[in-house]
């Protein structure tokens, strides 16, 4: 009897040992490639959001807030504007979301989603350029509302039947840019 | 960061585990035919449930995450779910042969059962703390519960009904899941 | 000679004659890309599964086989995870949980215990090309029913035209069940046209 629970024990364990040598050896091999991609995409958003980036530092985010992230941006003798990623309740989950902010401008450089769990067909289409290039440019020294059908300068035209994803995106960029009115217009 | 009163609306309904995320279906669509079988497999699972995704966030930010093998959490998981399992038959039918009588059938068949590595899975992606990964557990269980009862009452009348012969059995009753989860979907942004 | 091949996939085919994945069938059907990428992982774990068992079918003592299947199929179920986020990233980010829950999807402990432990490993190969094969099969199957009538399009590019109003409802979960429902519909259909011709 003991020696069975012995041989037992020990082919499990065996097994377990190269098994878990394999997996490491996979993570190993695949976690340069993720880890790479991951940083490229990152640089990659940041200047799609923010074209006229110089170098970038990361400063401290507020607690409690749905900004996640902000970046801001030094070219020449100050900073020439700020990154900012937030996410928002949307309809089935958070929506992150990077927007670039021009100072001293208070313009909109850049909106990207980055991640969304939003209705196929419907609140999903936050992703498209159709939407997003509506805030290209805005002027935030105010918040921006949204519209069913947009024509002042601070009106954002709302996705057709999704008008909790519209929101959502929208009080986004607002929190954003309210953070950036109080701390950084000066 | 999702705030518990979300956490037990999503889980109740909107995002139901087996109408909304797909998870538990093969137990839902075999033990919903009548209501008796449909508590006895709800009360195992919402047991093993809660027990499982209570050890594998121990087990997930207690061991792994210290030393960077978050990775490896497919295994452990899997293998501290066979485990627990196996060691809740043994313990019941030895304690508690009452218990063991009424849901026992049932849980050996809960080792694969999506819903309880799927809930494990969920708290650990969505970092949930212990509090939030409980609530969510216990939650979730109760949004099978009540999927599973109210599934298993419509085809028990359902078996009375005259169907066309290919539509008997799982057709309907996937026909009948669809209709439910449309019901859901009314629910969707309310949290 | 390719009769363990062949089997499954119509005769045994695991989704809609052994009833068996059910959950992956509905959840990662919402497009033939993605139903294409969950097939392809499967097999992959299935195949390698198979191989293992049967390689270490002597080795393995009977009484823990089951914690021994386990940990070998949790452990390729690992590797295909982390092969999919390396190379496919797209796919591994619309399919989610459902990689790492392959690891209890029942067709694959099922093959592990009813073939691969008892056939060789030629046959046990044979057994899993045919049963992932039958199973990306009936998942691109329901994939290309949700994906064409949901959203007009086919591996993204558009079949039933501009005039066409695309119903969102079969992306979302109610149009999966509903898919999957008149599906079995016509798999109970054939399978009883078949008995009543053989009397």
């Amino acid at each position: 009897m003991a020696k069975n629970v012995f041989r037992l024990s020990f082919t499990l364990l065996a097994i377990c040992v190269v098994c878990t040598a394999l997996v490491v050896g996979a993570h190993d091999y695949t976690n340069s490639i993720i880890a790479e991609r991951e940083a490229a995409k990152i640089e990659e958003s940041y200047l799609q959001v923010f074209p006229q980036a110089g170098k970038l530092e990361k400063i401290a985010a507020p607690a409690d807030s749905s900004i996640k992230e902000i970046y801001r941006s030094a070219k020449g003798a100050g900073f020439n504007g700020y990154i900012y990623t937030v996410a928002p309740k949307g309809y089935a989950g958070e929506i992150t979301i990077m927007v670039g902010i021009e100072k001293p401008s208070m313009k909109i450089t850049g909106v990207k989603i980055l991640n969304q769990k939003e209705t196929p067909g419907l609140g999903a289409k936050c992703t498209e350029p159709a939407f997003l290039n509506q805030f290209l440019d805005k002027d935030l020294h105010k918040p921006l509302v949204v519209s069913k059908d947009a024509q002042k300068p601070q009106e954002i035209q709302a996705i057709t039947a999704s008008t909790i994803t519209s929101k959502a995106v929208v009080s986004g960029i607002n929190i954003a840019s309210a953070h950036f009115r109080e701390n950084y217009l000066k | 960061m999702d705030s518990t009163f979300g956490i037990i609306f999503s889980a109740l309904f909107v995002s139901n585990i087996v109408l909304s995320q797909f998870l538990g279906l093969c137990s839902f669509l075999g033990v919903s035919k009548n209501l008796r079988n449909a508590l006895g497999m709800s009360a195992a699972v919402a047991f093993v449930m809660i027990m499982a995704s209570t050890i594998s966030w121990f087990l997930y930010n207690w061991f792994l995450v210290p030393y960077n093998l978050g990775y490896l959490k497919i295994i452990v998981f899997i293998l501290a779910i066979a485990a627990l399992v196996q060691f809740l038959e043994m313990f019941m039918k030895k304690e508690m042969p009452s218990i063991h009588k009424a849901m026992g059938v049932f849980l050996p068949l809960i080792t694969t059962n999506c819903a309880i590595m799927g809930i494990s899975l969920i708290n650990v992606q969505k970092e949930y703390s212990l509090f939030n990964a409980t609530v969510n557990a216990i939650s979730t269980a109760a949004g099978y519960t009540i999927a599973l009862v109210v599934f298993s009452c419509i085809r028990e009348r359902l078996e009375d009904s005259k169907l066309p012969a290919s539509m008997e059995n799982l057709p309907i009753a996937l026909i009948t899941a669809s209709c439910m989860a449309i019901s859901l979907m009314g629910l969707a942004g309310m949290h | 000679m390719f009769s363990e091949f062949s089997k499954g996939i119509i005769k045994e085919n695991p989704l809609f004659v052994q009833v068996l994945g059910v959950c992956p069938a509905l959840a990662t059907t919402t497009s033939l890309a993605n139903a294409l990428g969950m097939g392809a992982a499967f097999s992959l774990v299935l195949i390698f599964s198979n191989l293992t068992i049967s390689v270490l079918k002597s080795v393995i003592p009977d009484q823990i086989r089951i914690p021994c299947y386990i940990v070998v199929i949790a452990s390729l179920v690992t590797i295909a995870e982390m092969l999919m986020n390396a190379l496919v990233p797209d796919i591994y980010a619309a399919l989610g949980i459902f990689i790492p829950l392959i690891v209890v999807n029942c067709i694959i402990l099922g093959r592990a215990e009813a073939f691969a432990s008892k056939y060789g490993l030629w046959a046990s190969i044979q057994d899993a090309l045919g049963m992932g094969l039958g199973f990306t099969l009936a998942l691109s199957f329901v994939a290309a029913i949700r994906e064409i009538l949901g959203n007009g399009t086919l591996l993204g590019f558009p079949v039933l035209g501009s005039s066409y109003q695309p119903i969102l409802l079969m992306l979302m979960p109610p149009g999966a069940f509903i898919t999957m429902g008149f599906l079995f519909a016509g798999v109970n259909y054939l399978k009883r046209r078949k008995e009543v011709r053989h009397g």
